[in-house]
């Protein structure tokens, strides 16, 4: 039973990191129509700069995973300017090959500025773990899942509910006439892929305390929130959740148990097999092409 | 209506029986050296279209013997590692070009087949040798591939790239854990070098020709697929899957064969690169050689075969160039790769192929007068005599698409007793909770005309789009009296419909002519064995089908342009490409999405001609139209759609004198003025006479030039 319900929190505690992750590219997503494969380094890039701020900058654990995640805004608008911007116009398939060219500069750079030994970063609550019917699970996870539901929500109200979110969702419909209306089409773009870059490095500090930090740390991930955001249907900023904690309980809870040794395959089986019979996701409407 | 240029729009007879390109007429001495070297090389392009004009074979045997020649002249073990490590990857790169170049499928699964055909050739080597390890990599990468592509070709093209990201995990993670076919973490050393027939290659330099032999082969494949039908119906497939499958293409089908196809590549590519460094890793297939096939297929160039060559080269040469900068050698490499993708849009063989583009287009117009840049300017002076009489002039002829009529002096109007070319029930469509059609009812009677009209939002291109299966519908439809289900548009097409829409839909990436060689409806010896095995059976149907395209593009004035990319016409031009396109599928119905939508009086009135051709052909027609006196002109009939219901139906003049029409079209104001429509329908007979301000006024009849 208690291992039961400690594979429960990992999967939680995963499916959260997947969710944060998957919500960093989908607000690109749905403001520009391209997955950028550079989120996962993006998250990394974050839990390196935390780290940096903390033991080399010397500054207090809070400041130092504001200052990353600050940073990290200016990162995204960055990318914005010089790895999207020049090839805005150009196909979906360019694109993402050029963020794959940004995810390989972004991943290169942190293995040259900090080498590529693993580092151990604090967490907040000194390693304590709290203990629930036998199961012992870190207060770190707990925060982890406690902020992604605090974030999921404030995202689905920013891109619901706002001016913002409405002008992401008008250049996701049509670049052209959004810019026609008068919406400010690029300063949006920069800030979705600021905020998109933010929330990676929210999911990076979040994570950082949570295992070895080495310059893979993201990509793995990654692919995960991906088969999480396509596993529900790609595009569907709420249900991303659903998608992710599906994917936690495929890897931690059913790997538990079922041949653990390839526990990473799970998610992406059930990922195929859903795609299989619904190809557009779980919750993506089944409707054919307008013309 | 001035003189026609000296080589006029050739009727469709003529026009067919050469080659009709303006560039190929007009620049006599390069056609003619053209004809020498087809003859030489046993090659016969004549009425063929571009893809079967170009030399692909006789470039492989250059690229061979080019790969040869460097392999002696560098020599020595490096180079012919390099070389060696090229070919390998240039394999694999080719068989990319199928699944991504060609059709579009955006996939990083490929190398995770290169794992799948280096681990089945390791384990099956093991046991019986070399050549067996080979096939079977490359048999076993096939079906795995085309089980992945059996599960997920209907996924959408980011889910269908997350999906094959997937499995190339997948792939590696089974590779390295599963112990039994490899060794501990995936690891096999100590591979045997390849052998054949009791010869082993021990050496990179006495494997060099067999490399090379294997290129050659997988180029061969490629060029052939090239000049085969697969190429066309490929990129049809990838640029306008809605066209394909409305053409007759099996998109499904299509994808899934070049993804196969392509991944066999990658199977034997593998199987090569195991047996090639004696060793194994699962890291080797990892995302990164995933991303170095994108990055040489995007930096070699996407849209031709030879891209993927120099795109091997520089994959495999820039890191080996780059190995002195140490540990700054995969930042490099990255930074490369997006000022690449940034300054060098469609590739290396893309910007060759401007520079020859270029060059050509400055010796002609240093040769004779700008002739190629004037084609579509002549072709538009010619299309507008032209066409007065040659869409009735052709409906005439027996040499042409379009079925005799089944009675030459037939009536037209609502038929009798015949089955109705169309009847469409209760047809409902909902899009969430707007119900966009309403449980229409609409016949369209053999050979009778009819308009469909309506306000704007009124549900007349979404019936259109649910009665082809293009949107979720329910309710029923018959085609000449046999049921066809909704919401399958190949089985709606198959049934004889064709369609037009309102934003004219062509493939971008084809030709004029190949875009309506899409559509002809027969379609034997157009997949991959006919394109490899039955060559000589395939290409004279791949001539008869140009033949008929020809006079299909013929007939709607496109002649001149016929071995132009579609990308390169106007939006007039469109409009008249998809109606070959339609035309050469001998359709019984076709359906027009707003036909005369942006065209000019004069076109207005070659439409109207066409249309009435078409159906002294036998054919019937549905037309959504705004032009309201273009439709009171040629249709038996009107039906009149208001918010997905149907207001309205019935001869045209009897139609715009109900008031529900009026109301429906002017919002029903009590005071509301007369409207235009109804006036016109009064004066139906006396052409011209009304002055309806939406539309141009067309003259009934053939006289085509009294207006203005």
């Amino acid at each position: 039973m208690s291992g039961f319900i400690t594979s429960l929190a990992s999967a939680l505690t995963q499916g959260s990191v997947f969710a944060l992750i998957a919500l960093g590219f989908l607000l690109i997503y749905r403001a520009t129509g391209v997955v950028n494969f550079a989120q996962g380094d993006l998250v990394t890039l974050g839990a390196y700069l935390s780290y940096w701020a903390y033991h080399d900058l010397e500054l207090t654990l809070l400041s130092s995973w504001l200052l990353a995640v600050a940073i990290m805004f200016v990162v995204g608008v960055a990318l914005e300017r010089f790895a999207y911007a020049p090839i805005r116009t150009r196909s979906e398939h360019t694109v993402v090959i050029a963020t794959l060219g940004a995810a390989m500069v972004i991943r290169a750079s942190i293995a040259i500025w900090q080498d590529t030994s693993p580092k151990f970063s604090p967490d907040p609550f000194n390693g304590e773990i709290m203990e629930l019917a036998g199961a012992r699970i870190p207060y770190q996870n707990l925060l982890v899942i406690g902020a992604t539901v605090v974030i999921v929500a404030g995202t689905l109200l920013l891109v619901g509910r706002t001016g913002f979110g409405r002008s992401i969702r008008a250049l996701a419909a049509d670049r052209g006439a959004a810019s026609l209306v008068g919406i400010p089409v690029s300063r949006v773009s920069m800030l979705a892929f600021g905020l998109s870059s933010a929330l990676a490095g929210v999911a990076g500090v979040l994570i950082a305390p949570t295992q070895a930090l080495t310059v893979d740390l993201g990509f793995g991930p990654m692919l995960f929130a991906f088969a999480a955001a396509v596993l529900v249907g790609l595009g569907r900023i709420g249900a991303v959740l659903l998608g992710a904690v599906a994917i936690g309980i495929a890897q931690y809870v059913v790997g538990r148990y079922v041949f653990p040794d390839f526990r990473d395959l799970y998610p992406f089986i059930l990922m195929l097999a859903v795609l299989a019979i619904r190809p557009r996701g779980l919750l993506g409407e089944q409707v054919g092409r307008r013309v | 209506m001035s003189e026609l240029p000296p080589s006029p729009a050739a009727p469709a007879a003529s026009a067919s029986s050469t080659s009709s390109s303006p560039r190929a007429r007009s620049s006599s001495p390069p056609r003619s050296r053209r004809a020498v070297v087809n003859r030489l090389l046993g090659r016969a392009a004549d009425g063929l279209p571009v893809p079967y004009q170009r030399g692909q074979l006789a470039v492989v045997v250059g690229v061979i013997a080019v790969t040869l020649l460097v392999g002696a002249l560098t020599g020595g073990e490096y180079g012919y590692g390099l070389l060696g490590a090229w070919a390998v990857l240039s394999i694999s790169t080719l068989g990319f070009y199928l699944v991504f170049g060609l059709s579009g499928q955006f996939a990083f699964s490929q190398a995770a087949f290169m794992a799948v055909g280096g681990y089945t050739s390791v384990a099956v080597a093991r046991h019986a040798g070399f050549l067996a390890g080979f096939v079977s990599a490359i048999v076993v990468a096939a079906l795995v591939a085309a089980l992945l592509a059996l599960l997920i070709s209907r996924t959408e093209h980011f889910a269908f790239a997350i999906a094959t990201l997937a499995f190339g995990f997948v792939a590696t993670v089974v590779f390295r854990e599963w112990e039994d076919i490899s060794g501990p973490g995936g690891e096999v050393l100590g591979i045997e070098r390849p052998s054949l027939f009791g010869h082993t290659f021990a050496t990179d330099e006495a494997l060099f020709p067999v490399l090379v032999g294997a290129l050659a082969i997988a180029l061969v494949v490629v060029a052939l697929v090239e000049r085969s039908p697969v190429r066309r119906e490929a990129i049809a497939v990838r640029d306008n899957p809605v066209v394909a499958t409305l053409s007759g293409v099996f998109v499904q089908r299509r994808r899934m064969l070049l993804f196969t196809l392509g991944s066999a590549f990658a199977g034997a590519a593998g199987s090569l690169l195991a047996h090639r460094s004696a060793a194994i890793f699962p890291e080797t297939f990892s995302l990164q050689l995933a991303i170095n096939l994108f990055l040489a297929l995007l930096f070699g160039g996407m849209g031709s075969m030879w891209g993927p060559l120099l795109g091997a080269l520089f994959v495999t040469q820039v890191p080996e160039r780059l190995r002195f900068v140490g540990r700054y050698q995969d930042l490099i490499y990255g930074a490369l790769l997006v000022v690449i993708i940034v300054a060098v849009p469609d590739g290396l063989a893309g910007v060759t192929g401007r520079a020859s583009r270029a060059l050509r287009a400055y010796a002609h117009r240093r040769g004779r007068t700008t002739a190629t840049a004037r084609a579509p300017l002549e072709a538009d002076e010619a299309a507008g005599p032209a066409a007065a009489d040659e869409p009735g002039a052709a409906a005439g002829e027996s040499a042409v698409p379009g079925r005799q009529p089944p009675g030459q002096g037939r009536t037209s109007g609502p038929a009798g007793d015949a089955a109705p070319a169309l009847a469409a029930r209760d047809i409902d469509v909902r899009f969430g909770g707007v119900r966009a059609v309403a449980e229409v009812g609409l016949t369209v009677g053999a050979g009778e005309i009819v308009g469909l009209v309506g306000p704007n939002g009124s549900g007349k291109s979404t019936f259109l789009n649910a009665i082809t299966g293009l949107v979720p519908a329910v309710g029923s439809l018959e085609v000449g009296g046999a049921a066809v289900p909704l919401r399958r548009p190949a089985r709606v097409r198959a049934a004889g419909v064709g369609r037009t829409f309102q934003t004219p839909q062509v493939v971008e990436g084809l030709t004029c002519l190949e875009n309506v060689m899409l559509a002809v409806p027969e379609r034997r010896l157009a997949g991959l064995g006919a394109a490899l095995g039955r060559r000589r059976a395939m290409i004279s149907l791949e001539r008869a089908r140009a033949q008929r395209a020809r006079v299909a593009l013929a007939r709607v004035g496109l002649a001149e342009l016929a071995d132009t990319p579609a990308n390169q016409l106007a939006y007039g031009w469109r409009r008249r490409l998809e109606l070959a396109r339609v035309l050469v599928a001998e359709p019984k119905v076709v359906l027009l999405d707003e036909p005369a939508a942006g065209l000019n009086e004069a076109e207005t009135r070659w439409l109207a001609e066409m249309l009435r051709s078409l159906r002294a052909a036998g054919c019937s027609l549905l037309i959504v139209e705004h032009k309201l006196a273009l439709l009171n002109d040629i249709c038996d009939r009107l039906v009149v759609l208001r918010l997905g219901e149907v207001v309205a139906a019935g001869e045209p003049a009897a139609v715009w004198a109900d008031p529900r029409v009026v109301e429906a079209y002017l919002g029903g104001g009590p005071a509301a003025p007369a409207p235009p429509a109804p006036a016109m329908a009064a004066g139906q007979q006396a052409a011209g006479t009304a002055d309806a301000p939406v539309a141009a006024p067309t003259t009934a009849g053939g006289n085509g030039d009294a207006a203005s």
